[in-house]
Order: C-alpha cells, then sequence, then structure tokens
C-alpha cells in the first residue's frame, strides 16, 4: 500500500476523541488540523501495519508516527487500571531511535508536549551516551514509558541482563533519519536490534521516518523486518529548490584544485549578513575550521554572532554551541555534516554550501534546512573553492531539476556486526544457536547468511575459533545446562559494553586545556606529528601545543593565529554516481558548445585550455592523457565514476599492467580520474585495451591488488574493531591499554601470515569491493571502458584535468616487481 | 610455513675488532663466543590479546621458537643472549605458554642471559626457564649488552667504553624513491653501538636514521645493507 498525500486536511473538529487521536486533539487545542499523511500514518498504525514514512524535512514527521502508538496506549490505559510503578510490566512502551544523540533532547521535548498538554499519565525519557549517572539510576528502577535512544544505546540496552523484561510490552519502534542508517553498518546495528525486540514483543509494530529517497519501498522492507509486509506513505509536499552560486570574477585566478579554497571569502563576506540566521555546511572539519578563523579574522566584530560546530568538539562545548544557535544570539554557524540532520533551532533562513556538495541527496537535505516550513522553497547558495567545482554546481543544479538521487546500497551480511551481536544477545539473556540464526536472518541485511557462516561467528566468539581453542578461560560465550550461549565473564561483559557501536573512529586523544578543561578530540596521528610550541586551529581557536601526557594533549591559548588544522582521516565524500553523470553531461554540453548556466560560463576559459591542451571528454567516450614531466611517465584515464572506484580502478589497471611488464606504479586518482606514474618509460598505450578493462577474473584481480596495495587495511580496521579484534577502549588502567596496543595494519599482517582462512579477513576483502570500490559500480566503470572508445592524447605538458591529479597526491603505490628489485636502488654500493 | 635456511642471506661483518653475523632470521651471531644475540621476544603477546578475549592465532609463539631453533641447530650456538623485552607482560605468562617455553628450553643445552627490558621488568621471568639474568653494566668481551640503546651523552662518559648492543626499537628502515616506498626491519650498526631488529614478527617499530649508523634490511630472507638515495 502506497499513500500519496498532501495538504492539511480540511476539517478542523476541536472535539476529536482524545482517546482515539491524542495528536489531533492536541493539534486542535493550537487551532491546527494534522497533515494528510500524518491521518494516514495515524490510521495505517491503528490497522497494525508497519512502514515507513517518506516526506521531505521539515514537515511534522515526529507526530505522524508518535500519534498512533500513542493513542494506542491511551486506549491500554483506559481498558485498565493504573499501573503501580514498581510492576514489572511498566517498561517501555514506544521506542525511538534517532541516529544523533544530540536531537535526542529535543525529540524529548517535541514528544512530551502533547502528553503534558493533554494530561496523559505518561513518562518520557531519554537514553543515550549522554544520559547522566542520577537518570540511569533512576531509570534502572522504571523506564520511562516513552524511551528516547540511539542505536549504539539500545545495542547497550539489549545488552542487559534484563532486556526480555525492559521490552516484553514494547508497542512500537520508530526510527528517525532512516536514510542516515540504511546503507551503513549502524543500519545492520538497529535491523539486528529490532529482530530481537520482535522476539521480546511479537506484536511489536517498526515505523521508519526517513527524507526522500530514490527506493522508499526498499528502505520500507528492510526496517519492517522479511516476516512483515511494510506501507508507505509519501507526501508531494513540494519543496521547490533553488540552487545558486558565488561565481568568481577572474577564473585566472581561481585554484583549479585542492578542496579548502578560500578565494570566493570576499564574495561570501559581502554576501553574508550576521542579522541573518545562516547555516554554512562545509564538507570536511578541517575546512570548517579553516572557513571559521578566516571569517573571524576579516570580521572581527562578528565574533558573538559566528559559531563553529563539528562533531570533534567537546560535547560540552558544542551543546553551548547549539544553545547559543537555538536562543539566536549565534546566528551565522559554520559546521559539517554535525548539523545535517536535527538541531531544530530558531528558523535557518539561509544556508550556503562550502565547496561542491559531491551528491544531490546530500544537497537537498542541505538545502531542506533553510525555510524549515513545508513547501517553503529550499534556497541553498554554493560556494566553490576551485574551478571544477563550478562545473559540479551546475552539474547538481540540472541533476535536481531532472529528480536523480543517489540510490543507497544496502549492507549485505557484515559479519563483524554479527560477531558483535552475538555477544551484545548473550549477555542479554543468552541464546539458542538454532532460534538466533533463524530470527538473524529475518533481517534484510543477513538474508543470505548460510549456517556455516552463523557457526563460523558461533564458534569464533564460543570457542575462540582456530586460535583459541586451547583456551578455554579466554572464550567470550560459554554454553549453560540448557544449551544456551551465555557470557559469564564479569570482565568480557565490560570491554564488550565499553566497546559496542560499529562507528569507525581512528584513535583519538582528548585536547585538554594545560588549565583544565576539555576542548575536543583529534586523531592520534596528527598529535604525534606536533612539537612542544607548534600552534595549530581547533575548535575555532588558536591553540599552542605544550606536552602530551595521559592520552590527552595540553594546549595552551595562542595568540598567533595559523593556518595549520588537523586533518581527520578519511572525511572527504566521493563524487556520487548521479552527480558523476550529471557532470559529464554538462561537459559534454560545453564540449560541444551549449554553455548557459552562469559557473559555465564562469569556468569556460579553463573548459577552452582543456579542450586545447587535451580535449573535453564526451559523454560518450573515455578520455586518456599521457604525459612526460621531471617526475616521470604518467598515465591519466577519466572515467568519471567517484575517487573510491577510481581507487580500486586504479590498483587493478596497474596490477593488470605490471603483469605485462613490471613496474612499481605510483597511483593516484580523484573523482574524475585517475594517474598512473613510473620512473622509467613505460609502453602504456600499447596495452589500454579491452583485456586491461575486462571484467573476467575482476574479483581475483581486484583481490590481488588489495593484498598488494593494502588497501584492504583500511577496511580491517573497521571490521576488528567492530568485531572485537582490536579494543579501543580498555577499563581504567593505561597500562592495560598499552599492552593491548597492536594497530590494524599488525593484526591485519598477523592474521594473512598466521589465520589466513580467518572469515573476519574475507570480509574486509568483499567490503573493500563491495564498498570502498563499490564492485557493481567498478564493473560498471570497466564495462564503460571496453565498449565506449578510449579517446588518447599526448599532451607536452598536464591538462587542466590532470593538474589536481598531480597537486592532490595522496595516493599508494603498486609494485609487480619483486622486493629485491624494488630494493635494488638502496643497495649499498648499487651506486648513484 | 616453510622455514628459511639460517645460512642464506647473511651478512659478516667486523664490529668492535669480532666477526659477527646478521642474520634474516633477526638474529645477530657471535662466532667465536658461539653466542646468538637476540632483543624483543616479547613471549606471551598473543596470549596477552587473548587474556582480554581477542582473539589471536595460535602459530605466533610456536613460529618464534622454531626460529630459534633453526638458528641454534645452523651454528650450533651454546650460548644465547637476550637483550631486554623477552617477556611481554604478567598477563600473558600463562601456564600453556610457560609450559611451551620450557619444553624448548629443556631441549636446548646451552646458557640463556638476559638483560632486563621494561617489559621483563613488569612481569619477572618463570624459574622453569632456567634464565641467568645478566647486569647491563657487566662487558662481555669488547662488547656490553643493554635493552635501550645508550643516549649520545652517555656514550661519551666513561662507561661508555664498551661497544653496546642493544635492542627495544624494533628498528625498521623506510626506503623512498620518487615512486616507491619500502618499511623493512632492520639491524642498525652505529661506531660505537648497535641496535637489533625485534625478534618477534608480532610487533611494529620505529624509524631509523642513517645519519650515523649503517643500516642492513631484512628482505626476502636476505640481509641487505641499504642508504636512501640522495
Amino acid at each position: 500500500m502506497t499513500l500519496t498525500t498532501s495538504r492539511r486536511a480540511r476539517t478542523t473538529t476541536i472535539a476529536a476523541d482524545a482517546s482515539r487521536e491524542p495528536l489531533r486533539s492536541f493539534l486542535a487545542l493550537r487551532g491546527l488540523a494534522p497533515y494528510e499523511y500524518q491521518s494516514a500514518c495515524w490510521q495505517a498504525y491503528a490497522a497494525g501495519r508497519s512502514g515507513l514514512l517518506s516526506v521531505p524535512t521539515g514537515a511534522g514527521k515526529t507526530y505522524a508516527a508518535f500519534g498512533g502508538p500513542l493513542a494506542e496506549l491511551v486506549r491500554e490505559r483506559l481498558d485498565s487500571t493504573p499501573l503501580a510503578s514498581d510492576d514489572p510490566s511498566s517498561s517501555v512502551r514506544i521506542l525511538y531511535i534517532t541516529p544523533l544523540r544530540a536531537i535526542s533532547r529535543d525529540i524529548e521535548k517535541a514528544l512530551r508536549v502533547p502528553i503534558e498538554t493533554l494530561g496523559l499519565p505518561f513518562t518520557v525519557g531519554s537514553r543515550t551516551g549522554d544520559t547522566g549517572s542520577s537518570e540511569r539510576a533512576r531509570q534502572r528502577k522504571r523506564l520511562p514509558d516513552v524511551l528516547i535512544t540511539t542505536p549504539e544505546s539500545l545495542t547497550l540496552l539489549l545488552a542487559s541482563g534484563r532486556a526480555a523484561e525492559i521490552f516484553a510490552n514494547l508497542r512500537c519502534t520508530i526510527v528517525d533519519e532512516w536514510h542516515e542508517l540504511i546503507a551503513s553498518k549502524r543500519g545492520v546495528q538497529v535491523e539486528l536490534g529490532l529482530a530481537r525486540l520482535r522476539r521480546f514483543a511479537p506484536a511489536m509494530r517498526t515505523w521508519a521516518l526517513s527524507a526522500t529517497l530514490a527506493k522508499p519501498d526498499l528502505a520500507a522492507a528492510i526496517v519492517v523486518g522479511r516476516t512483515t509486509t511494510p506501507c508507505i506513505v509519501q507526501s508531494d509536499v513540494e519543496r521547490p529548490i533553488v540552487v545558486e552560486s558565488l561565481v568568481p570574477q577572474a577564473i585566472d585566478r581561481f585554484p583549479w584544485s585542492g578542496h579548502l579554497g578560500l578565494s570566493m571569502l570576499g564574495p561570501l563576506l559581502d554576501w553574508l549578513d550576521p542579522e541573518i540566521s545562516t547555516l554554512l555546511f562545509t564538507n570536511t572539519r578541517s575546512q570548517a575550521e579553516r572557513w571559521y578563523a578566516e571569517i573571524l579574522r576579516k570580521r572581527p566584530e562578528w565574533a558573538e554572532r559566528l559559531a563553529l560546530h563539528h562533531g570533534s568538539i567537546d560535547r560540552e562545548v558544542r551543546e553551548e554551541i547549539e544553545a547559543r544557535v537555538k536562543d539566536g544570539r549565534s546566528t551565522l554557524v559554520v559546521c559539517t555534516s554535525s548539523l545535517d540532520l536535527g538541531v531544530d533551532f530558531s528558523p535557518v533562513e539561509r544556508v550556503v554550501q562550502i565547496g561542491s556538495p559531491k551528491g544531490i541527496a546530500r544537497l537537498i537535505q542541505r538545502a531542506g534546512r533553510s525555510g524549515h516550513r513545508p513547501g517553503a522553497t529550499c534556497r541553498v547558495l554554493c560556494v566553490p573553492t576551485h574551478a571544477m567545482e563550478l562545473v559540479e554546481i551546475a552539474a547538481a543544479r540540472q541533476a535536481i531539476a531532472a529528480n536523480e538521487i543517489e540510490e543507497r546500497p544496502s549492507v549485505l551480511c557484515p559479519l563483524d556486526c554479527l560477531v558483535q551481536h552475538l555477544v551484545t544477545v548473550a549477555l542479554g539473556g543468552g541464546f539458542l544457536a538454532e532460534e538466533l540464526f533463524a530470527e538473524v536472518r529475518t533481517t534484510a541485511a543477513f538474508a543470505d547468511l548460510t549456517r556455516p557462516e552463523f557457526d563460523w561467528c558461533v564458534d569464533l566468539v564460543t570457542h575462540g575459533g582456530e586460535a583459541l581453542k586451547a583456551y578455554p578461560r579466554f572464550r567470550k560465550l560459554s554454553i549453560d545446562a540448557d544449551g544456551r550461549h551465555v557470557v559469564t565473564s564479569k570482565g568480557v561483559a565490560q570491554l564488550h559494553r565499553l566497546n559496542i557501536g560499529t562507528i569507525a573512529t581512528e584513535a583519538t586523544i582528548a585536547v585538554k586545556w594545560l588549565k583544565g578543561g576539555t576542548i575536543g578530540s583529534i586523531e592520534e596521528d596528527f598529535i604525534a606529528r606536533l612539537r612542544e610550541g607548534d600552534r595549530f586551529q581547533f575548535a575555532g581557536r588558536a591553540l599552542e601545543f605544550v606536552r602530551l601526557r595521559d592520552l590527552a594533549a595540553y594546549v595552551r591559548p595562542s595568540r598567533r593565529q595559523t593556518p595549520f588544522t588537523p586533518h581527520w582521516a578519511g572525511a572527504r565524500f566521493p563524487l556520487s554516481t548521479a552527480l558523476a553523470n550529471a557532470t559529464r553531461r554538462v561537459l559534454h554540453d560545453a564540449a560541444e558548445g551549449r554553455i548557459v548556466e552562469p559557473e559555465m560560463l564562469a569556468a569556460a576559459p579553463i573548459l577552452r585550455a582543456q579542450a586545447e591542451i587535451s580535449r573535453l571528454p564526451r559523454f560518450g567516450e573515455i578520455l586518456c592523457e599521457t604525459t612526460v614531466t621531471s617526475e616521470g611517465h604518467h598515465l591519466f584515464l577519466y572515467p568519471f565514476a567517484g575517487r573510491l572506484v577510481h581507487e580500486g580502478l586504479a590498483a587493478l589497471i596497474a596490477l593488470r599492467l605490471g603483469r605485462i611488464a613490471p613496474a612499481t606504479f605510483a597511483l593516484s586518482m580523484n573523482d574524475y580520474g585517475i594517474e598512473l606514474l613510473t620512473e622509467r618509460d613505460y609502453p602504456y598505450v600499447g596495452h589500454l585495451d579491452a583485456a586491461l578493462f575486462s571484467s573476467d577474473r575482476l574479483i581475483e584481480d581486484l583481490l590481488a591488488s588489495v593484498n598488494l596495495g593494502e588497501l584492504g587495511l583500511r577496511q580491517f580496521r573497521e571490521i576488528a574493531r567492530v568485531s572485537g579484534l582490536i579494543v579501543q577502549r580498555t577499563l581504567g588502567a593505561e597500562s592495560t591499554r598499552r599492552q593491548l596496543q597492536a594497530g590494524a595494519s599488525l593484526l591485519w599482517q598477523v592474521l594473512c601470515e598466521f589465520d589466513a582462512a580467518n572469515l573476519l579477513l574475507h570480509q574486509a576483502r568483499r567490503e573493500v569491493m563491495d564498498r570502498q570500490f563499490e564492485e557493481r559500480r567498478l564493473a560498471a566503470t570497466l564495462e564503460r571502458m571496453r565498449e565506449r572508445p578510449l579517446v588518447h592524447v599526448v599532451t607536452r605538458v598536464p591538462s587542466p584535468l590532470a593538474l589536481p591529479l598531480l597537486a592532490d597526491r595522496l595516493g599508494s603505490t603498486l609494485s609487480t616487481e619483486s622486493l629485491l628489485e624494488r630494493l635494488a636502488p638502496f643497495r649499498v654500493g648499487s651506486g648513484p | 610455513m616453510s622455514m628459511p635456511v639460517a645460512s642464506a642471506g647473511v651478512v659478516s661483518l667486523a664490529i668492535a675488532g669480532e666477526t659477527m653475523v646478521l642474520s634474516p632470521l633477526r638474529a645477530m651471531w657471535w662466532e667465536r663466543q658461539r653466542t646468538l644475540i637476540v632483543a624483543d621476544l616479547h613471549l606471551g603477546k598473543e596470549e596477552t590479546f587473548r587474556s582480554f578475549g581477542v582473539p589471536m592465532p595460535d602459530t605466533i609463539l610456536d613460529e618464534t621458537l622454531r626460529r630459534l631453533d633453526v638458528l641454534i641447530e645452523a651454528h650450533a650456538a651454546e650460548r644465547i643472549v637476550v637483550v631486554g623485552d623477552l617477556v611481554h607482560a604478567r598477563r600473558g605468562l600463562s601456564h600453556e605458554i610457560i609450559e611451551r617455553v620450557r619444553g624448548w628450553r629443556d631441549a636446548f643445552k646451552g646458557a640463556v642471559e638476559l638483560v632486563i627490558g621494561n617489559h621483563d621488568r613488569s612481569a619477572p621471568v618463570p624459574p622453569e626457564w632456567r634464565v641467568t639474568i645478566r647486569d647491563d653494566r657487566d662487558p662481555d668481551g669488547p662488547f656490553r649488552y643493554c635493552h635501550e640503546p645508550p643516549t649520545s651523552a652517555s656514550l661519551r662518559g666513561a662507561v661508555g667504553a664498551a661497544y653496546v648492543l642493544s635492542g627495544h626499537l624494533h628498528p625498521t628502515v623506510r626506503l623512498a624513491g620518487r615512486i616507491d616506498r619500502i618499511v623493512l626491519p632492520c639491524f642498525a650498526i652505529g661506531p660505537r653501538h648497535a641496535v637489533l631488529p625485534a625478534f618477534t614478527s608480532f610487533s611494529r617499530g620505529v624509524a631509523m636514521s642513517g645519519d650515523n649508523a649503517r643500516l642492513f634490511a631484512i628482505a626476502s630472507g636476505e640481509v641487505i645493507e641499504v642508504q636512501e638515495r640522495s
């Protein structure tokens, strides 16, 4: 069933029966009527359905999902005598899961208002990582009827020995911002959690809330599980989106690459108005730091109005910033995706996107933060940081007009999540393997899980797998008299609870003032490079590094500003398929002389230079360039498939070329293309044929290149952490942490050498292909490269498309030569 | 896994007037004294991980002990000097680990001597391993054994008269050409002291500078002297 609704229902019945539709009564008291999709949701719920509500941002989704289960609670309460607070049935009735703990309080408030206004006898509370110890103690006695939580805190509740009791009376689970969760391991964690909840409360209904999705039916099917047919409610409340941009006056001074580019700062400052509330979205935390500092430097009089918000800033500091934003003291907020969702503060009037949004859905979501009313026009001002971003902005506008949104591929069979879940379930009352296998298979993520795979995971945590066969006391799970897998060791239980979650984070170090107080946290790698007296920019302040002690970096304020900001690993978004295709189309149009968009007009001189030095790639061809510089011999290929696919493609092509003629290649890649570089002359051109781009043995070759290029390592870091191979947080003693220090790279190397059959290694490799290289997208790219003509140009200098690849070399090396051959130039006595 | 042959890929050189052999099996061989010198075995490191429920492969210890056996047999060694960090942590010294190492120790008829390293301080060496503790000030011919490499200040002092053989750093050499980047474990042989590679393969290391030492990388079963390209 799909319902598509619009406008508010016309009837406003003040006397609506509060026991049947309490939220209708609540809205009526405020002189409002529900939107049609809100009524539709309430009715679907009353009819016993589970499903998905997909509407644009800022449109009263929370009440749409909350109305049905609230009505159910009211009806049940009328039918029975009030329950004493120590009654064991006083457990959670409505569970509300939000991916962002920062907004749990806003949701709590929103849900509490109608309950208090209508004088209903229900309690509302939050349980997140931020919940204080006194509140936790209260909740141990009695959990609220309506509980707001995060995926991680839900997992913690499921790992409690009382889990079955806590959730026995659960009527409904609402999953907010489902589009944020669905393509991730956090989403899988939620799927597994929901399957568990359905076992405790078989009648539980599930409703997911999401922004506009490319495939709402798939998203709905995943959230309700494989045993239920979902109901989908969509709203056609149109929110027109206007994409504008700041266009540079003179393109010849405009940078061709980079991503921090501040050249449009001046025009942006002229446009900004501290009296108009504005969100300035950046793509990375370092970019946010940099722009915040530069705006402040140029407009010190805005200090009171300007705020910086990103995920590495300490919670207390962040909450203070959010409070300032909410009550209107701060009006200009430089932020990252940390503010993509929620933090509903006084209406945002303007939204600025600094740099390319890299994806259509992201730009729509961000634009949606402006004019936060159903039906209001969303406006976003894009600020390009380099020339090709002008092209991407024009492409994004066209893609939005054509309604092309990215699909979100789901995560399939992530065994690391399953391994973690097994320990969670064992802690939360234990499991029988047979039953849990069936339960896990009701999730979409594990629909294809085989029994041997499941048994391998159970074995890993019960017997420690191959590695721990001989060590019964180190096992995480044991089997009790009833054949249930349970956790008996307190140490295992504590360690697991500390390390629950799927968000992969690099080891971080707290940044603290010498005089006390925490500012936030920064990746260890960055801190390790600092020396006493070094200055850097963090949380909007210039800091001077003093010393590193007890896992904290101590700093003092610095009077001198510095452009040096920490890099946060893996923070850059790749260009999405939808936006990449749109970009290829506008470039094709430019090649055919159709240049109309203002951004394309501004970029025209660079596009002309590309056409003169090399060629503007047509939609139906693959451009290939070779050139020689003082660095060596370069090959450039431009498939326009996004940075991640290019990473796989570069390794694959290097491996296949290297088989024909061994060499050591430097690889680099960006969203548009790849570069291969060799020191010595290399016969690239003769080998660029269909065999090189073949899909035959694609997986084997990718695996080989992954092993050679150590690209699997990055994926393994996350898997090792989620499955408990790497312990991120330990109990107290620093000495414990030191004893356990083993980087993912070391574990990877040790497992490859000593336990090659480990399924988590297989998963790491598979994930590299599925997610990192997006295997399907890679295969499609290869097909395009085989079928479309490859147009080769020998350039005398690197072209405008090639320059960013040269300038931004973050790539790796891949060698098909033996280690001894590679060492030859370094041997003592080998000559200069 | 296959075990390389101990005599292959070695480099012989004169250190403090003695002929010393650098083995790709991560040990130094002193022929005249029939002594093997090794550093940083970190026995029981994987067991420490297991004690926290982290499933580490069981074969790490076997491989370490077998590599020692190959060295002992090939050279007919009569003595092993460990320049610190024989063990990793107290938690790693489980009954199984102690027994497996004792089995190896009982089969070796020679002496095992140890200068205490930072890890050994927190975990007493099991008596059944029959290890003699050496004072790190005691000379042995022209050498002195210390866990941590001496600082340049201490080398200038009087005690610095002997050539120091040390470990602790798990030295690696980082080779960077215009394109290629290679990281390998190595021996760092300086004019007054040498740093040995970590014997355990379960560790990461510190990059060494070639400014004051000759660097001998271990690659593909060979010891190869390397230098940065100018």
